[in-house]
């Protein structure tokens, strides 16, 4: 088979980026790209999990950041607060996920019984919530300055970290990968096609989107907590509308309902941002580099609506349609 | 004779307009009944009341004794009521075998699986096979569900009701739009399920040759009231069946 083949060749090419990848902080030196690609895989975490909302579930978040900065300031306020261990940089990380689990429950089962885009104005308004307190809550959050924290020892070093990102992706990357195969993942993507039939067939929806929710938002609240511990500092910036734009532009680049689409997008987001504005140095207009971005997204939208990943499956269609012609002219 | 589903002053209203009203019904085990009735009769509505679509305005419905009236549509499957659609209701993206599959997962009560477990899909894609095979489906396997014919699609709908394994099956004009030569296949179809002594059937139709052919009895709305109901030349000996419903006209065929 053809098709199979092809699934066979990018499964290879997967494997082939992911060895470059780990031999890439050996051969080059480059610091700043080091961190560009350590941003990449955060994105990518992030991504994925805005992806499985939007492109399994089919439900719509206005606020996905809400539980990027959860991760982001929990990890950073426990470090900060307490003693910087190892202990407590995993402390972090499951506060984040009990806080993301409790809000992405309450935003569930409040919203998601209604039609989607009560959650995504649940979610919107929830984010902007978080944003006011972390802004206002100075006490706690140091306001709207953020704060700086000390990461533990073997976080420190950059390519420890670059690591620590890229081994975080590849398992989340497979675990998703698991979870939309799975009895709950197959029933997600009947719901995203159609609602009611799933219901009729007698799945209690109400749950799986709740799931579909939680799931989405430990992860991006992982993805958060490893943001927050490359940058070494926290802001309220991580409860921005951009934060939640970014994961939807980069879903929508890479391929809504794929897993691969989300990190292909970070990538591209990731690695553009950084050289526009790099040449604003050269040639002024590229001081406004999100001009460029937004075109692109328009030519996105309307040129490639699948994105990066379905424009390679249409290819892969195409392909195996010919043959068949060929067979049968053969 | 068993009850298998009960309604007791069963009335729908939307707005002022009441569009079902003093419905009392008995289906018995194992009967096949027909509803049949002009259009706007509300055929539809009273299946979307039994089926757990809409919640009726007042009124109590028991299925096998239980009071069912409060309970969601996927509740109501889990028990064993099952419906099909008159707009063909299925998931365009997915593949004819996966549709069913799912409708397998369902009946097989594998709900929340985190991980994937290819021995529970195997069976279930085996099982889905077979249904295929009852509806004349096979081949059909792997085409997208969008781009099957629309016989094809009323087919699938049927297959992923009988997936489920319900005990009491709501059909929703299995033939509403299909061509003349497609309808030997579906009535085929409904016979095999008519055939099966664990099914309680009841169907809406249009086509009075069908009903007449099928049914062990006949149920006859007008204006969301029950109008008759009786054997099938009972029904169609009733004068106010008669001037209702066929306009005096006997056997006209209605949209």
């Amino acid at each position: 088979m053809l098709a199979a083949k092809l699934n066979r060749i990018y499964g290879y090419s997967g494997v082939i980026i992911l060895l470059l990848l780990l031999i890439f902080p050996f051969t080059n030196d480059s610091r700043s790209m080091l961190i560009l690609l350590t941003q990449v895989f955060i994105f990518g975490i992030f991504a994925m999990s805005y992806d499985l909302l939007l492109g399994y579930t089919g439900i719509v978040s206005f606020g996905h950041c809400l539980f990027f900065g959860i991760g982001a300031y929990s990890t950073g306020l426990v470090l900060n607060t307490f003693a910087t261990s190892i202990s407590m940089f995993f402390l972090g990380i499951c506060l984040g996920f009990l806080l993301a689990t409790v809000v992405s429950y309450i935003i569930g089962m409040l919203s998601l019984r209604l039609q989607s885009h009560f959650y995504a104005m649940l979610t919107l308004g929830f984010s902007e919530l978080f944003l006011v307190i972390a802004e206002k809550w100075r006490s706690v959050t140091h306001g709207g300055d953020g704060f700086t924290f000390r990461a533990p020892a073997f976080l420190q070093d950059r390519l420890f970290v670059y690591f620590f990102a890229l081994a975080s992706m590849v398992m989340i990357f497979i675990l998703l990968r698991l979870f939309t195969n799975s009895s709950i993942g197959k029933v997600l993507r009947a719901i995203s096609q159609n609602e009611a039939r799933v219901q009729a067939l007698g799945f209690t929806v109400l749950h799986y989107k709740v799931i579909a929710s939680i799931v989405a938002g430990i992860i991006a609240s992982y993805s958060g907590a490893l943001y927050a511990i490359t940058l070494r500092f926290v802001d309220p910036s991580v409860f921005s509308i951009e934060m939640t734009l970014d994961a939807l532009l980069m879903t929508m680049i890479g391929g809504v309902g794929t897993l691969i689409g989300p990190i292909l997008g970070s990538g591209v987001v990731e690695f553009l941002q950084h050289y526009l504005s790099q040449l604003g140095s050269q040639f002024p207009i590229f001081e406004r580099w999100t001009l460029f971005l937004g075109l692109l997204y328009i030519v996105v939208i309307l040129g490639f609506p699948k994105g990066i990943v379905g424009m390679f499956q249409e290819l892969s269609k195409r392909d195996v349609k010919e043959s068949k012609n060929y067979r049968k002219s053969a | 004779m068993e009850v298998i589903l009960e309604t007791k002053q069963l009335a729908k209203t939307f707005g002022d307009h009441a569009v079902i009203q003093n419905i009392n019904l008995k289906i018995f085990k194992g009967c096949f009944t027909s509803i049949i009735g002009p259009n706007g009769a509300g055929k539809t509505t009273l299946f979307n009341l039994l089926s757990g679509q809409y919640v009726p305005t007042s009124g109590t419905i028991f299925y096998k004794g239980r009071d069912i009236t409060n309970l969601s549509v996927a509740a109501r499957t889990r028990l064993g009521m099952g419906r099909s659609f008159q707009l063909t209701n299925i998931f365009p993206e997915l593949t004819t075998l996966e549709n069913i599959r799912l409708a397998c997962q369902a009946a097989s009560k594998d709900y929340y699986g985190f991980f994937p477990n290819k021995k529970k899909f195997r069976k279930q894609a085996e099982e889905a096979e077979k249904i295929l095979h009852d509806v004349y489906l096979h081949g059909k396997e792997d085409v997208l569900a969008k781009n099957l014919t629309h016989g094809d699609k009323r087919k699938l709908e049927i297959a992923m009701l009988l997936a489920l394994k319900p005990e009491l099956l709501l059909l929703d004009e299995p033939t509403a739009g299909i061509s003349i030569e497609e309808v030997p296949a579906i009535l085929e179809v409904i016979e095999n399920l008519k055939n099966n002594p664990e099914h309680t059937i009841i169907l809406i139709e249009h086509k009075m040759d069908m009903v007449l052919h099928l049914s062990d009895e006949i149920i006859v709305l007008f204006n969301g009231e029950l109008l008759a109901r009786g054997k099938p030349n009972e029904i169609i000996r009733d004068d106010r069946v008669q001037t209702a419903y066929l306009g005096g006209v006997p056997f006209a065929k209605s949209g």
